[in-house]
């Protein structure tokens, strides 16, 4: 297989954003730039401002609610607009009902598409609708704040993340900080898998679901969630250096992250009490541990584990 | 992949994103773009209608995903929700909600998941009336859920007239207050021209309902009063399904294009009232909703008619000049195609001391296809479309010395 270089990859984001251009920007008071009209290209420098930020957390029981207050608090301030690149494309969260609703296996998803913190009273009254619904018992849940790179409407819609899909019996969240080429992924992924997990956002991808459905996809091929995210991570981070993801994906029972990140640092902790497993871009104390580069981690309420995909 | 492989493939995924634009909005170009829906209300009686079976069939209510391909929602109360649980449960999807030979496995599953423990419910599919200002190929947006109450529209509206002349006006006091606390999920980047015009709708009466919480015919009719002072009214429809605790109030106000935007209700097997914008094929009994009318079905009760245009009714401020207020001292451009008959408006405001402005018309390879000189420094153009010009992508581009601005419109022939 022939690999992209650098100057191909330009070229490519050049022609994606040209399109993304074309069909949702409006250049007011600018000169035209260079090649296509309205074109963009994500440079290195500037995709480090199309930075989103997320967590997660695995826990056993009540008392991680504690731990959701403070998470969300750390989440909320990255859409606060005094921030040099603040992440203000929208929010939401992703739970699991506990104690189960046994007529409703999915995830619930909270989501709004105003900055976190311009919209407090649905932001206050998710967070609350969690910290009452999602911790009857022990599970995971995500949460994000949205600065958009890729997919339609130049970010002027609810937050995509979390992406929920069903992949073998279960219902999966998935959350995404970084950037990709979505026609690279997508061109991974065999159409009869997509046409078993259609894409929401089509043809303008999301960079993210995209990541999602090849996650997905090695998940199913591997028959197993740890190698196959371990390959679909290794086979991404290999291709192409300047993707960058930091990643979130629960069953609501583990969770998953995963770190190919220069300059984004993605943390984890233990709850004071080692009920429960954090993991943020926002991280809400000083006494995270930054994870180690090209690394899969996995938290569950009983213990935590990592390896390398490098 | 080559240099000389470059250019090509650029050209293909231009080609294929541009395709799928037009062909988005070549779509929602059949008579009634806007929702396909089915509602359900308790009843007091049963029908013969299964409802059930009709949201399940792939020639169902499934079928109308040819027409309405831009996304599903299914949206419905539970009738043992999780103790302290209040409001409904919504799930959204994005692309046809079935094709020839199944249902999406999503849609499928909310439908597995709604039809056992429903008391009230909507199905909805999406023909995006507006591609251009707000993209088809995401979850569908409908029903809007805010404060316990699902609304869904049905129709086409303006966005530029209701951003400027709803949502960026001054409609009192506590117009900035509920703003404040009810921002909109697809404000187009506060771009006026962009954005989901029927979010502004369902903002608009969510907004008179906090002030006459118990009276929602009347927060109808003023909310419909004013959208339809607005510039361009006359070609908007207004259909509307408004869901709450207590019951339905579901609106039909469609003088525009009465023939193409129909509501129908009937008894649905287990009980229901079950209100749709298209007859099913089974099932007897069915009552069409006459037009500028609306119909409450409360839960449990007989439905109740009544004329929309109701004496005494006014809209409060502002009045209907808000469309045409300047937008501040700002220069802008904004610029769409009208579909009947076609033609290009366009409104701009130069800098000052602005001399020697001109308009063109390019597609997006720079070819020109219209252009002409403008006199003054802010005003509206509306120029009729050459027959020659081809369904497409193309930019607006208003030039005025160094300074320039240009803006993205789709023609469709």
């Amino acid at each position: 297989m022939v690999r992209e270089g650098p100057r191909q990859a330009r070229g490519i984001r050049l022609a994606l954003w040209t399109l993304l251009a074309s069909l949702g920007i409006v250049t007011v008071g600018s000169p035209a730039p260079a090649g296509a009209a309205g074109a963009r290209d994500v440079s290195r420098a500037e995709a480090a401002d199309h930075e989103c930020h997320l967590f997660g957390l695995a826990y056993q029981h009540a008392g991680a609610d504690t731990l959701l207050g403070e998470l969300s608090d750390a989440l909320y301030a990255k859409s606060l607009p005094q921030r040099e690149s603040p992440s203000r494309d929208g929010w939401g969260f992703g739970y699991y009902l506990r104690p189960p609703q046994s007529d409703i296996a999915r995830p619930i998803l909270r989501k709004g598409g105003a900055p976190a913190s311009e919209d407090d009273e649905r932001w206050n009254a998710a967070v609350a609708e969690i910290a009452d619904f999602a911790f009857g018992g022990p599970a995971a849940l995500i949460g994000h704040v949205r600065k958009s790179s890729y997919g339609p409407d130049n970010g002027a819609l609810v937050n995509p993340h979390p992406f929920v899909d069903s992949l073998a019996g279960r219902w999966w969240l998935f959350a995404h900080n970084g950037h990709m080429v979505p026609d690279t992924l997508l061109a991974w992924i065999p159409p009869e898998f997509l046409a078993r997990h259609p894409l929401d956002y089509e043809p303008i991808h999301v960079d993210s679901e995209v990541l999602f459905r090849f996650c997905q996809y090695e998940i199913e091929r591997l028959g197993d969630v740890r190698e196959g995210l371990l390959s679909a991570f290794h086979r991404v981070r290999g291709y192409y250096s300047d993707f960058v993801f930091n990643i979130c994906l629960t069953d609501g029972d583990t969770l998953w992250a995963a770190h190919t990140h220069n300059w984004m640092p993605f943390l984890y902790a233990p709850a004071a009490d080692s009920s429960a497993w954090w993991v943020a871009t926002a991280p809400p104390t000083e006494d995270g541990t930054p994870m180690e580069q090209h690394h899969l981690y996995w938290f569950a309420p009983d213990g935590m584990g990592s390896a390398s995909y490098d | 992949m080559t240099s000389a492989t470059r250019p090509l493939r650029f050209a293909l995924a231009a080609l294929a994103v541009l395709v799928a634009a037009v062909t988005a909005t070549g779509s929602s170009a059949h008579a009634a773009p806007g929702a396909a829906f089915v509602a359900l209300v308790p009843a007091q009686a049963s029908g013969e209608f299964d409802a059930d079976a009709y949201l399940q069939a792939l020639d169902g209510f499934a079928s109308r995903a040819g027409t309405h391909p831009h996304g599903w929602a299914v949206a419905y109360r539970h009738a043992s929700p999780p103790p302290g649980w209040t409001r409904p449960f919504v799930w959204r999807g994005g692309g046809p909600a079935a094709d020839e030979a199944a249902l999406h496995p999503r849609y499928r599953c909310a439908l597995d998941e709604m039809l056992p423990v429903r008391t009230a419910a909507i199905a909805a599919l999406r023909d995006a009336p507006d591609p251009d200002a707000c993209f088809p190929g995401k979850p569908h947006p409908q029903p809007f859920e805010r404060d316990g109450w699902l609304f869904l529209h049905d129709g086409c509206l303006g966005i530029e007239a209701l951003t400027t002349g709803i949502w960026n006006a001054d409609l009192g006091a506590g117009w900035d207050a509920f703003k404040t606390n009810h921002p909109r999920d697809y404000d187009g980047n506060a771009d006026s021209t962009r954005g989901n015009a029927s979010e502004i709708y369902f903002l608009l009466l969510l907004y008179d309902l906090t002030l006459t919480p118990d009276d929602p015919l009347a927060s109808f009719q003023r909310t419909l009063l004013r959208i339809n002072s607005l510039p361009g009214a006359a070609s908007w429809q207004l259909n509307a399904v408004l869901l709450g605790e207590a019951g339905a109030w579901v609106v039909r106000s469609a003088s525009a294009q009465p023939d193409s935007y129909p509501l129908y209700y009937g008894l649905s097997l287990s009980g229901e009232h079950c209100v749709t914008d298209t007859l099913p094929p089974s099932g007897s009994g069915w009552q069409a909703i006459a037009d500028e009318t609306l119909v409450y079905f409360p839960a449990g009760g007989a439905p109740e008619t009544y004329p929309l245009a109701a004496a005494g009714i006014t809209p409060g401020q502002p009045g209907a000049s808000q469309a045409d207020e300047p937008l501040g001292a700002a220069p802008f451009l904004a610029a769409r195609f009208a579909r009947a008959p076609r033609a290009l408006t366009i409104r701009y405001r130069l800098p000052p001391h602005s001399r020697g402005a001109r308009c063109r018309l390019l597609d997006l390879q720079g070819r020109q296809w219209m252009a002409r000189e403008l006199d003054g420094a802010e005003g509206r153009l509306h120029w009729p479309a050459p027959a020659s010009l081809p369904t497409g992508l193309f930019w607006v581009r208003l030039e005025a010395g160094e300074w320039h601005a240009q803006a993205r419109v789709l023609h469709v022939r």
